[in-house]
């Protein structure tokens, strides 16, 4: 038996049952403009910084392999590379931290 | 030969098409539980009443030895039938043969039977069961999936179509049932999807089985995509009868009429509301407790179940109920119930149902993730939906209608013909809580004890706003009423409204909130 919670709007708060679109909600989460993740699998083709390098907002970090592309991964801010965490030819996974500015 | 020979010549030969696939291609159909394209047909029609047509054509694929192969029937069944009595138009795709693939010839038999049903205006249903498009057929096929996505949307509002899924659905075979009005799934059978496991595990490493990514359960609770979920192949031809007898035969009819009875549990309708407004209740007692027979067939009841949405009869006649669901998510609009419920007010108009609507909303869902998906536009589709529904639209408030929800609920200012309110109601700008915070702010602050100067000002609130009288005093609610009258009211109200007429401003169509 699906359990009964409470839900508040601006209107006030009453008691409910959830749906399953609800539960899959996901929580906003600021986006972090410092740390550059892989968005799909792929494979880095070349890496166009080294740490501590300055980098202009949407100068180009490195370039990876994927979907059949070569895609190219910008800077989304200004800043100084702190850490790089692949090299050459690596295989990333969707998700995988890539390179750190701050 | 003479005539009893080819007579009999006849026969063997329609015997050995209809063997689709042959009789080893059907017992694997079997091992996947799944039925054959005709015995789906059998459970879909009135007993003995399918004509087929088509039986005899043959494939147009003259690449990769295709030439060679004998494809019975091209891979789909189409023809005639009845159900209800009513006729109807019906094509069964053969995953026996080539794995009910797509090919020219396949295509034009699929849209021979969609013109003989537009043109004939009556209902059409599609039995997909498919691997998808004939490779070896190459830009034909896409050619034949095309034609069948423009039929879909020419016979979009003129008659009803049903898609049921029964096997795979995938890639750009799925444009065809998301074009039609009621889509049905089978638990275990149907799948449904643009790109595949195989495709996501490739591109993007993650893994997920077909049921979980496009099953019968993802599409009826998360995606909305389907309409009607069921455990079995034989329930889901069965609810598809039941929806075919709430339904009229094409735009320019109404729904049969039927001998009527008073609603099973109409004596319980008083016990319904809870005393304390924030408490939930089921809706569909209310609409079960108004509706002929207590019958309601619901639309979509596992999706967006904030929002109740689905066919009774009132005095025999067929009506839409859209109803505020306060048993899930407080009845609160978001962005998933809008478009259930505007699409389905849409459904109603263009099929001359009336509509009722029944109103318990404390407004909108608060989240960034509703404002980012973007609740503004597809909050904006009841608005229109409504504002643009020129069938007989009659609302009862049952309890909350606050703000932006009291107008977009089929309020009389987007020309509800009729709005009746009970006692409960409480319609107003905000709930007591949020206006009293809003209005007595200074004195909240300044108060010695603000949380007792809050909630003396909320029940302030609440006693001079928060009920039917003050909209009523300004012709916004027609009648207020007691629930055990609702019934009564809905009788008598749709019954004045049966010649409405309304004059539509002249367009060539609008542009709704997509």
């Amino acid at each position: 038996m699906e359990e009964y919670h409470v839900i508040t709007t601006e209107n006030g708060s009453y008691k409910t049952k959830l749906t399953a679109g609800f539960l899959k909600r996901q929580k906003y989460e600021p986006v972090d403009v410092n740390t550059i993740y892989a968005l799909i699998p792929g494979t880095v083709t070349e890496v166009l910084v080294k740490e501590g390098d300055t980098v202009a907002k949407s100068q180009q970090l490195l370039t990876v392999d994927a979907m059949k592309m070569n895609n190219i991964i910008t800077s989304h801010t200004a800043g100084i590379v702190k850490k790089i965490h692949i090299t050459k030819a690596d295989k990333v996974a969707k998700g995988d931290v890539l390179i750190e500015l701050q | 030969m003479n005539n009893v020979e080819k007579n009999h010549e006849l026969t063997l030969k329609q015997e050995k098409l209809q063997l689709g696939g042959g009789v080893q291609a059907i017992e694997k159909q079997k091992s996947m539980g799944k039925l054959t394209a005709r015995e789906r047909i059998d459970l879909l029609l009135d007993k003995a009443s399918f004509q087929e047509y088509d039986l005899f054509i043959k494939h147009e694929a003259h690449d990769f030895d295709m030439e060679k192969k004998e494809l019975h029937g091209d891979g789909v069944v189409i023809g005639t039938g009845t159900v209800n009595g009513s006729p109807v138009c019906v094509f069964a795709q053969d995953f026996t043969v080539a794995g009910g693939s797509l090919g020219l010839m396949h295509a034009r038999k699929i849209t021979k039977i969609m013109e003989v049903a537009l043109t004939n205006r009556i209902p059409l249903i599609g039995i997909n069961d498919s691997g998808g498009a004939r490779i070896q057929e190459g830009v034909n096929s896409l050619a034949g999936y095309g034609e069948i996505f423009y039929l879909n949307t020419q016979a979009s509002g003129v008659i009803p179509q049903i898609s049921v899924i029964l096997g795979p659905c995938a890639g750009g075979a799925v444009y065809s049932p998301a074009l039609t009005d009621f889509v049905f799934v089978v638990d275990q059978v149907s799948k449904m999807f643009i790109t595949g496991p195989e495709v996501i595990k490739t591109v993007l490493g993650e893994e997920i089985s077909m049921e979980a990514l496009g099953g019968a359960r993802v599409h009826a609770e998360i995606t909305g995509n389907a309409h009607f979920f069921s455990k079995t192949e034989t329930e889901c031809f069965d609810t598809i009868r039941k929806l075919l007898s709430m339904i009229p035969a094409n735009n320019s009819v109404k729904p049969a009429a039927l001998q009527w009875q008073e609603p099973l549990n109409a004596d319980k309708i008083a016990g319904i509301m809870p005393d304390d407004p924030s408490m939930p209740y089921d809706v569909r007692e209310v609409i079960k407790a108004v509706s002929d027979f207590s019958f309601f067939i619901e639309v979509q009841e596992l999706w967006a179940r904030n929002m109740v949405v689905g066919f009774g009869r009132i005095a025999g006649e067929t009506v839409g109920f859209v109803a505020n669901q306060p048993l899930y998510l407080a009845g609160v609009l978001d962005v998933d119930s809008s478009d259930k419920a505007a699409r389905f007010i849409r459904f109603c108009d263009a099929f001359n149902i009336p509509l009722v609507t029944l109103v318990d909303l404390p407004g909108y869902l608060p989240g960034v993730d509703q404002e980012h998906a973007g609740v503004i536009r597809h909050g904006a589709k009841v608005l229109y939906s409504y504002s643009e529904a020129t069938v007989p639209k009659i609302t009862v408030i049952l309890r909350k209608a606050y703000g932006g929800g009291y107008i977009a609920m089929s309020s009389r200012h987007l020309r509800a013909d009729f709005v009746f309110a009970w006692t409960s109601a409480e319609i107003a700008v905000m709930g007591p809580q949020g206006a009293a915070n809003i209005i007595f702010r200074k004195e909240i602050s300044e108060s010695a004890d603000p949380d007792a100067t809050r909630n003396q000002k909320v029940d302030e609130y609440r006693e001079r706003f928060a009920n039917p009288y003050v909209a009523a005093g300004k012709g916004y609610v027609d009648s207020v009423i007691k629930p055990e009258e609702t019934r009564r009211a809905l009788i008598n109200a749709l019954s004045v409204c049966k010649g409405k007429s309304q004059i539509r401003v002249d367009k060539k169509h609008g542009i709704p909130p997509f």
